[in-house]
């Protein structure tokens, strides 16, 4: 057998290419280093004399701000469209107003459109998020076009339609969002679907109505949790939508302990169905189920039927989590059991008594 | 191997017999008559052990090539996404989830005080923090109770800790989502487990005593749960090198530079390992392993599997490969991601001893998981876990240090013996140490592109020279570690040694 030995010139060759490779990257690496530590330098220079600048006139003058924008230098251009756009993110009022007409004026209007057009998906992320800041929603066609691929970006393109405020923009919104390839909302997502429940919750109850029956779970999880956090009482009526009843006895338990949420805001007045549905996620075979059935009979008025309910629960609760959280909701509503407990809920009782003493020391 | 010694062995059992009846000169005498003998052997053998070496040289570094060839443009897109700021605050959201930010501590004085103010002063909306006190035995607990006002809270927590016993539970009068569990001493593992079974917030975050996050750290970190909401179990952040960094009111302005060369090597070991070896790892679906510094993970999931196992040398790396298989095996859709913006800061070991056992406990905890989940290696049933993510911990980080070391033995003796060539010899070691120089300065690179964390020249040019510098000596002394801890992983010894704090500077 022959030993190993490598032949001197293709190794040497090998060895040259590696030399002037790493050489190569070294001189790259050090120059491209050096290269944004002076544009930081630069920046640092220039971006507290924009922001004052910026921040007095739109402070004190009305748009348009052509005056200013003419005489930015190049670099100066950069930078207040840099700090421009952090100041939307960070003002409101009528100061922000000024702002958007200042960065319309900056070109971001313009940029952002291409973004969105023409641009990667991150770049369609940062138009998008501009547009909706500039409260200037692109073309709903556009969005369709090109911003479905993904929950993120299906999330920020329905921001965007939403952020002018009105109807038409809202419809857009949610169709984008429900959209048929849709599986689920990303955050962004159910933030905007608040915001439209927020303005028009009429018109989310009744989009709801129509794609909820052929949602996916997740998404249904998604839709009920954001119904958990907006005031619908008035505009649900007497009757719960049957997506929502329907959720109640769903196979998968994420999705009823969702529609226990869901019904938070709404309160045992609202319907017999809310009640019910309370009522009956006491006992559900699903421990989380249970939890969230204790979690909305805290937040609402005291309701004898279903704390007695609870404390019957209490008695035979297997699981010490559900105890836990039992135990809070009967404390916050000072509901003590007649019986004596057994010795599991009584452990949780202390605790909670224990716990709560603290809060009251907090207070103080 | 095993045929080398196959083929070896009618030779080395003669011996053994001849040698029986010998004594003092004869034996020598025999052995270098023996050696004489073997030199053919011995040159078929080496010949092999060269030939796997380079083969098995190749293969590594190619698996390397790849996975830090696909983690330059993801980390550059992971840069752009990490300044993209959702028109919305997640501060208020109501859908940003709950964490509870677990930290154990076992003889933490040094350190948990501005570890715990880091966690409190984390710009995040619904969390809390539960520091384990694991059975510490200087006064890490009454440090705590001092310095955050606790009290015990009267009643016995009514959990049934599957853990090590719970002595009690103390509460923040000053910060009121903060707590300590005073726990009997059980291990890493088994403090996070006690704060996991307490916790009722929907995601926990773990970080080590000895580790400070990035103020907004916590909710870059939980961005993935939002954006992919429902289907991310877990997520992990980047880790970076704490010593002789400031450390102001447990934030972290301007990193610095440690003084000495263990810790100076391990800023630009941690750089790599994260920027380019979990990013590229990420890409290629193939995430098994996420810093048990910072980490973040769904409660119940966690739950659902037993919590850390307690009876391994590295339980974040056997959380990771559990969670996997049982996802997997259990067909649902799942994500786990790793997220290079957010960075906690850690202290590394200065100490050569400390240094020691912290690596020889990583190599071991490896070559123990890698044998606990045999069954998923080269198993096409879990993916890219199975089919590159486990064969690439086996090849490279497994064996490759045990072929690494030997070599070092071998080559010379093989070149004193006049089997191999020195001119090939030095170009084989020149151009291992060239590709070793070239993965750390492409992390380098991807460091200055991206995050820039260190933003100064000089600090980038340390980088680089730390780059070539750690070729001769440090990843020598790495390899030396594993090998000689070997011994210790085949008697079963999980003992974690002794970690030594110096605390964060001022």
């Amino acid at each position: 057998m022959q030993i190993p030995s490598l032949s001197l010139s293709p190794v040497v060759l090998a060895i040259v290419s590696l030399a002037f490779l790493l050489l190569l990257l070294e001189i790259f690496t050090i120059g491209y280093a050096f290269i944004r530590q002076v544009q930081d330098h630069r920046q640092e220079e220039i971006d507290p004399s924009t922001r004052e600048r910026i921040v007095e006139t739109v402070s004190t003058e009305e748009p348009p701000y052509d005056e200013l924008v003419s005489r930015l230098s190049r670099r100066e251009h950069s930078a207040a469209t840099r700090v421009t756009r952090e100041l939307m993110e960070q003002t409101t009022g009528p100061v922000t107003d000024n702002l958007r007409s200042l960065a319309k004026e900056l070109g971001m209007y313009q940029t952002a459109i291409e973004k969105v057009t023409d641009g990667d998906r991150i770049d369609q992320l940062h138009g998008l998020t501009t547009l909706s800041l500039l409260q200037h929603p692109p073309d709903t066609s556009a969005v369709r076009a090109r911003c479905l691929d993904d929950p993120v970006l299906r999330g920020a393109g329905a921001n965007a339609l939403a952020s002018a405020g009105t109807t038409d923009g809202y419809q857009a919104a949610l169709d984008i969002l429900y959209h048929e390839s849709s599986a689920k909302l990303s955050g962004l997502g159910m933030e905007t679907v608040n915001t439209v429940g927020h303005h028009k919750p009429r018109l989310l109850l009744d989009v709801l109505a129509d794609v909820m029956p052929d949602a996916t779970d997740i998404e249904l999880v998604q839709t009920l949790m954001v119904i958990a956090e907006l005031k619908l009482a008035s505009d649900i009526g007497e009757a719960l939508p049957t997506w929502i009843t329907d959720a109640f006895s769903a196979d998968n338990p994420q999705v009823r302990v969702a529609a226990v949420h869901s019904i938070e805001q709404l309160g045992p007045s609202v319907s017999d169905e809310s009640t019910e549905a309370a009522s009956n996620a006491i006992d559900d075979p699903d421990p989380r189920v249970r939890i969230a059935a204790a979690e909305i009979i805290e937040s609402w008025e005291y309701n004898e039927r279903l704390l007695f309910e609870l404390v019957n629960r209490l008695m035979t609760e297997p699981n010490v989590r559900v105890r836990k959280r039992i135990v809070t909701t009967l404390q916050h509503h000072n509901y003590r059991p007649e019986r004596s407990l057994p010795p599991a809920a009584k452990d949780a009782w202390d605790w909670g008594d224990a716990v709560t003493g603290f809060q009251s020391k907090e207070i103080a | 191997m095993i045929g080398i010694s196959l083929f070896l062995l009618p030779e080395i059992m003669s011996t053994v017999i001849d040698l029986i009846p010998l004594t003092g000169f004869r034996i020598v005498k025999s052995l270098l008559s023996l050696l004489g003998n073997l030199r053919p052997v011995l040159v078929d053998a080496i010949s092999v052990f060269g030939w796997f070496a380079i083969a098995l040289y190749l293969l590594i570094n190619l698996m390397y090539f790849v996975i830090h060839t696909v983690a330059l443009p993801r980390l550059q897109t992971e840069h752009r996404f990490s300044e993209w700021n959702e028109p919305y605050e997640v501060m208020n959201s109501p859908f940003t989830p709950g964490v509870a930010v677990i930290i154990p501590a076992y003889n933490e004085t040094e350190v948990i005080s501005e570890c715990v103010q880091s966690s409190v002063g984390l710009e995040y909306p619904d969390k809390e923090t539960v520091v384990v006190n694991d059975g510490s035995a200087d006064g890490t607990l009454a440090l705590l109770i001092d310095e955050f006002d606790m009290e015990r809270i009267t009643a016995t927590c009514p959990i049934d800790f599957p853990t090590e016993p719970v002595r009690d539970v103390y509460k923040s009068t000053t910060h009121p989502d903060l707590y300590v569990i005073d726990k009997e001493n059980g291990g890493r593992a088994d403090a996070v487990n006690s704060g996991v079974w307490f916790t009722d917030q929907e995601i926990f975050c773990t970080i080590d005593a000895d580790t400070i996050l990035d103020r907004e750290g916590l909710q870059e970190v939980v961005q993935p749960f939002l954006r992919n909401w429902g289907t991310v179990i877990a997520t992990g952040g980047t880790v970076r090198v704490a010593n002789g960094t400031p450390v102001n009111e447990g934030e972290i302005t301007e990193p610095q530079f440690p003084n000495g060369f263990l810790p100076s090597f391990q800023v630009l070991e941690y750089l790599r390992s994260f920027y380019s070896g979990r990013v590229g790892l990420d890409t290629l679906e193939s995430l098994i392993i996420l810093s048990g510094a910072f980490g973040v993970f769904r409660t119940d999931v966690v739950r659902d599997i037993g919590g850390y196992r307690t009876d391994t040398f590295t339980e974040d790396l056997d959380l990771v490969i559990r969670l996997h298989k049982t996802m997997i095996e259990s067909n649902e859709d799942y994500d786990i991601a790793f997220v290079p913006a957010p960075v906690a800061w850690t202290e590394v070991p200065e100490q050569l001893s400390v240094f020691t056992s912290q690596r020889r406990r990583w190599y071991n905890g490896l070559l123990e998981n890698l044998i606990t989940h045999r069954k998923m290696l080269f198993n096409p049933r879990y993916g890219a876990v199975g089919l590159f993510a486990m064969p690439f911990f086996l090849i490279a980080e497994a064996i490759g240090p045990i072929v690494e070391g030997i070599g070092y033995i071998v080559l010379p003796v093989a070149v004193l013996m006049g089997l191999f060539e020195p001119t090939s010899f030095l170009l084989f070691i020149t151009v291992t140490s060239g590709f070793g120089i070239f993965l750390s300065w492409y992390a380098t690179y991807g460091e200055v592109w991206t995050f820039r964390r260190y933003r100064k020249v000089s600090q980038v040019i340390q980088l680089m020279v730390l780059g070539v510098l750690e070729n001769v000596g440090y990843r020598q002394l790495r390899t030396f570690i594993k090998l000689t801890g070997i011994p210790q992983f085949v008697r079963g010894n999980t003992e974690w040694g002794e970690m030594v704090r110096k605390g964060f500077d001022d």
